[in-house]
């Protein structure tokens, strides 16, 4: 509601009677203004629009499923875990950015060490990330976690310890649950402090999956 | 105000050109206005606008959702440039905003001294009147605009309203 309507809505009648000529002089006032309308409005939307850096979406086909990416001229922004299911996997993609363009395909070096890593051939990846909507907390917790080597696990509270914040295991949990690049950035590889798999957006079964395929003793 | 129609526009923004063209064009025309009642001159407000929509442009893919309105976002960006503006001295006087002629002379006469008192009053008293009264922001927008809660929003109106009041009768003496 406009300030000005809750404003007049909780004044007591008193207030009202007493506020009443200054209130409806100060409403007709603006109405009468008279702003002239303006004119490079079109030509700033077109320029900018123009420098939009958009982001856009592909598919990869690994061996492990359809994998979705999203991606900007600044680097992978998102992947989305392998689906057995080419739709599914577009539907989920475009149901986190909406509107953004479908690439033909990925680019290459993205769509190459995704399959190498989904065929075992690869241990580490170094496509670009865009991490910049990534806030401060995740930040630090993804950063930590990309130390986790290839076939080694490590427990949410290591995690927590690792970026000095011990008792804030349950927020760990939250911000790996939350990681816009798994499998890149390898939540996968953290599990609880019984040996319990725990939580993973993919489903746990594909955590374990991973976690075999990176031959890591679980 | 829905915040989750915003949260939506923002994310349609950071994604595509055409969803920051929309919140463009829902938002370029406000803008304008907010900087043209405080500097007055249309070719400088569209300036102002403009570098509001670079900034935002710049900004969108790193903005974090923080469940305030967007419009927030950009007010305060424009309050900035405004206030660059002033600073730079790159303005000479200026004009009020041309009043309207309603045809009736005691309302005209009224808002007259309404304006004239508004002057008086402190830049905190004039803005958040403004804001309310001219730009016709909501109270959330206002809100989180002014990093406080929507009900201290209308205690300081209250008292802004009634120190103008208080000049206007004054004056009126």
């Amino acid at each position: 509601m406009k300030a000005r309507d809750a404003y007049r809505s909780q004044l007591n009648n008193k207030e009202k009677e007493e506020m009443k000529m200054l209130l409806n002089s100060l409403t007709t006032t603006p109405r009468a203004e008279k702003i002239p309308a303006p004119q490079m409005q079109s030509a700033t939307r077109a320029k900018l629009l123009a420098a939009h850096n958009e982001f856009q979406l592909a598919l990869v086909e690994t061996r492990l499923g359809w994998m979705g990416v999203a991606f900007n001229a600044q680097g992978l922004v998102g992947l989305h875990l392998p689906r057995a299911s080419r739709a599914d996997t577009l539907r989920g993609l475009q149901e986190e950015y909406p509107n953004a363009r479908i690439a033909g395909a990925a680019p290459r070096e993205i769509s190459r060490e995704l399959k190498e890593y989904a065929d075992g051939k690869r241990r580490a990846f170094e496509v670009p990330l865009n991490l910049v909507a990534v806030k401060p907390f995740q930040r630090a917790v993804l950063e930590v976690i990309q130390k986790i080597p290839f076939g080694q696990v490590r427990t949410y509270a290591w995690v927590a310890r690792e970026i000095g914040k011990p008792r804030a295991v349950r927020a760990v949990g939250h911000a790996l649950g939350a990681n816009p690049i798994p499998l890149i950035l390898p939540c996968h590889r953290v599990i609880g402090s019984d040996g319990g798999l725990h939580g993973y957006g993919g489903g746990l079964e594909l955590k374990a999956r991973l976690l075999r395929l990176e031959g890591a003793m679980i | 105000m829905n915040l989750n129609a915003d949260r939506a526009l923002v994310r349609r923004a950071q994604t595509s050109a055409t969803g920051f063209g929309e919140l463009f064009d829902i938002y370029y025309e406000r803008i304008y206005k907010y900087a043209y009642r405080r500097i007055g001159a249309r070719q400088n407000a569209e300036d102002i606008a403009a570098i509001v929509f670079e900034e935002a442009l710049r900004g969108i893919q790193k903005y974090r959702w923080q469940n305030k309105p967007i419009a927030a976002w950009l007010y305060k960006i424009a309050a900035r440039r405004v206030a660059d503006f002033y600073r730079s001295g790159a303005r000479g006087e200026v004009e009020p905003v041309e009043r309207g002629d309603d045809g009736i002379e005691d309302k005209v006469s009224e808002s007259v001294s309404m304006r004239a008192g508004l002057q008086r009053l402190s830049e905190g008293d004039q803005e958040i009147i403004r804001l309310t009264f001219f730009d016709e922001l909501e109270t959330e927008e206002i809100a989180a605009l002014l990093d406080c809660t929507a009900n201290s929003i209308y205690v300081r109106l209250h008292r802004a309203l009634k120190r103008l009041k208080a000049i206007m009768e004054q004056e009126a003496k």
